[in-house]
């Protein structure tokens, strides 16, 4: 595990913003840190990034203990604030050339790790105007230039995407997949659930500071892979059907229609489908319902 | 090269700048000279050296403080503070790179005044005066911003201006007479020095302590944990830098050396508890974390998260507690200045400061603190003595008290009063955290 965070406790004067958290997240992965206002996604990055001290627990990443080596552990993190700041008064190179010698990139290897972070995220034609004269997205391709210009194992980004048009975020998520690739774990926090879907592998859902579900996100879909079937008109032994077949499982039967989660590959799907056709059932629809993050996230609050 | 050196570089510099400054000079020390008589000397020395102050200590010590202010404003502190540049290269960074442009027309003021002195004798040492007072100016302004920056609250950049006065002390008397200065000595240890080598050294000692402080202010601020070695190291140095001046021919040197220090070190504590506390952030959850690191044997946790205040509070302790045993308190027209009681009122007064600190809006505290001490310290008194009722007068400011333990006992009385009520608005505050 890259990144391994145990008993975390943050409090402000009236509340307590991050309650007893401990997980652990991969190396490789995109985890989706989701919850509603308020419930501590802030705080804990802030904290993953040691820029506040939580009142007690520890936080440990790549080997690094964050809270008593938080300048080591910055070679290792690049961290986007929500409202983060441009140096505006200098151009995009000057802000690029000051962020990696602060990271600790050699001036002689700053001209390289420029060119490659602005080829990356489309800033190569405007190195040399300043960000006062650049629109909110691409501001913000130069906040993250910033962040990743060191190349860190992990990238810390919360609401990467706010304030973006739609064409903008198709592009961060891109970038987001091509940083994994690279061999970076990030953490990226948001309220657009579908953005997240695109490119997450992991959801952290937080709510009133507490860990309420950590999961893959592949694993939940293959969980929640419910299925719907509907007849052209009601049949009084429906249920009885759909209990004699084994593969089915939380049955829901409401006239003529029913809903169910199937365990089972394709071919499963066409045993369960000539079961039904056998028992003359006027199938008039047999599909799997789709189910997205966004799905996802609001049964596990729900719960 | 330094990398915040470099980005204040990238700001502050540009051709126009870097003609205008001269050419801003050129005119004003060539009216100076033409006013004078065409004489190159004593008008346009005084000229240079006033321009000097205007630029590198008043000028340089706003963009000092600014350096800090600007960050949060443009909401780049974050950048800064998630960057692996150490605490050390952000110091110097800042308070150089902010402050070259104002060293830059400096150097240009200074180089006038070495041409036009009168006194050309002293040159190098005036070097080390101004050079030191406007370093030490602007790390005064840097250091009480960085003081702000922690109760997250705005610095007012006139404040700067009167930091700036603190370092003029230093180098007025050097501008307006350096013959009479190098002719004087000053006794310290019982030794004889040179008051102008003297005033030299001690501002340079105050330089590297200026420094020091914004390098550790900046530590904290960038997270990284600290034991206060350093604040005890700097009180331990001024508790020996002012016993050298309260030190001369005595019978019994050893005894007295001793006593002195005793005396200066309960001083030097009340003083920098005060201000200390004044300056310092005083969050109610503080004593929380406190609580908790002391319940869980986190022992040097807890050090590391103890303001200094609350150090020199406790560092006072034994000093009191030997002197209230064996000093003679001598009256003081009717004050008796028993270091127990004045303890004590420093226990109440810090108790005043976090019960107003620790409300739910605490902008006002340092404001009604004042105020309260005002009138505790001040005006009741004076009403009360006028009226020669001292008794009442004795019961609100127990220093107006010869016997010491009714003294002790009011100022007890006083402090755990206030202990009391602070405890309740702690805990209301803080014990009543929602755990969700």
């Amino acid at each position: 595990m890259l990144i391994k965070v145990s008993n975390l406790i943050f409090e402000y004067t009236n509340f307590r913003a991050l309650n007893e958290l401990s997980f652990s997240i991969p190396s490789g992965s995109i985890t989706a840190l989701v919850g509603p206002n308020g419930a501590g996604k802030t705080t804990l990055l802030r904290c993953l990034s040691a820029l506040e001290q939580p009142l007690t627990g520890s936080i440990n990443i790549d080997g690094i203990d964050v809270l008593e080596h938080p300048r080591l552990c910055h070679r290792k993190i690049g961290y986007l604030s929500d409202f983060f700041g441009l140096y505006d008064r200098l151009t995009i190179r000057q802000c690029l050339h000051f962020v990696a010698r602060a990271q600790g990139i050699k001036t002689e290897d700053c001209k390289s790790a420029i060119l490659r972070v602005s080829q990356q995220l489309n800033i190569s034609d405007r190195l040399d105007k300043t960000p006062a004269e650049l629109s909110r997205g691409l501001r913000q391709r130069v906040a993250i230039a910033q962040a990743i210009i060191h190349q860190p194992k992990v990238v810390l980004l919360d609401e990467p995407a706010s304030g973006l048009d739609p064409e903008a975020r198709h592009l961060l998520a891109d970038l987001f997949l091509e940083l994994q690739q690279q061999g970076m774990t990030l953490i990226v926090s948001s309220h657009i659930l579908s953005e997240l879907e695109a490119y997450s592998t992991d959801m952290l859902v937080l709510r009133e500071g507490r860990i309420i579900e950590q999961v893959s996100i592949k694993e939940k879909s293959q969980q929640l892979k419910a299925f719907k079937l509907v007849l052209t008109h009601p049949v009084s032994e429906l249920a009885a059907v759909l209990s004699t077949i084994d593969e089915l499982s939380q049955l829901e039967i409401n006239a003529e229609q029913a809903v169910f989660k199937l365990n089972g590959n394709k071919d499963t799907q066409n045993e369960v489908l000539k079961i039904l056709l056998a028992h003359q059932l006027p199938v008039c629809e047999f599909s799997p319902i789709i189910t997205n993050l966004q799905d996802a996230y609001l049964s596990t609050v729900k719960q | 090269m330094n990398p915040e050196f470099q980005r204040h570089l990238y700001l502050e510099f540009s051709i126009s700048r870097l003609i205008g400054m001269p050419v801003f000079l050129l005119v004003i020390l060539s009216s100076s000279y033409l006013l004078d008589d065409l004489r190159f000397e004593k008008g346009v020395s005084y000229s240079a050296l006033g321009l000097y102050t205007l630029i590198v200590l008043f000028w340089g010590a706003k963009q000092a403080a600014n350096s800090i202010f600007d960050e949060l404003q443009n909401n780049t502190w974050d950048i800064q503070k998630t960057s692996a540049i150490s605490a050390w290269s952000l110091a110097w960074g800042k308070l150089l790179g902010s402050t070259l442009y104002n060293w830059y027309g400096g150097f240009f003021c200074l180089l006038v005044y070495t041409l036009a002195t009168p006194e050309p004798e002293y040159i190098a040492l005036n070097w080390v005066y101004f050079l030191g007072g406007g370093l030490l100016a602007q790390g005064f302004s840097l250091l009480v911003s960085l003081f702000s920056l922690r109760r997250r609250q705005s610095f007012n950049t006139g404040f700067s201006y009167l930091l700036v006065l603190v370092a003029l002390m230093f180098i007025v008397p050097v501008m307006l007479n350096s013959h009479d200065i190098y002719q004087k000595t000053l006794v310290w240890y019982g030794e004889s020095y040179n008051l102008a080598h003297f005033i030299g050294f001690s501002l340079i000692i105050a330089c590297i302590w200026t420094i020091t402080g914004i390098y550790r202010l900046l530590s904290e601020e960038l997270s990284v944990r600290t034991l206060p070695w350093v604040w005890l190291s700097f009180i331990g140095f001024l508790i020996f830098y002012l016993t050298g001046f309260f030190i001369g021919d005595v019978e019994e040197p050893e005894f007295t050396l001793f006593m002195t220090s005793i005396m200066v070190c309960f001083g030097v504590c009340i003083i920098a508890s005060y201000l200390l506390l004044f300056i310092d952030e005083n969050n109610p959850m503080l004593p929380r974390k406190l609580w908790i690191y002391s319940q869980q044997a986190q022992w040097i946790r807890m050090f590391q998260e103890m303001p200094c205040w609350m150090v020199t509070v406790i560092l006072v302790l034994p000093s009191t507690l030997f002197l209230t045993l064996t000093y003679p308190v001598e009256a003081i027209e009717e004050i008796y200045p028993y270091p127990l009681v004045i303890y004590l009122l420093m226990l109440r007064d810090i108790g005043v400061l976090l019960f107003f600190s620790y409300a739910v809006n605490p902008k006002r505290a340092m404001g009604l603190t004042l105020l309260y001490m005002i009138c505790l310290y001040g005006l009741l008194p004076a009403i009360f003595l006028s009226t020669n009722a001292e008794i009442i007068a004795g019961f609100i400011l127990p220093v107006f008290n010869e016997n010491l333990l009714l003294a002790i006992s009011i100022s007890m009385l006083q402090t755990g009063v206030i202990g009391f009520l602070l405890f309740q608005r702690w805990q209301k505050r803080v014990m009543a955290i929602s755990y969700n």
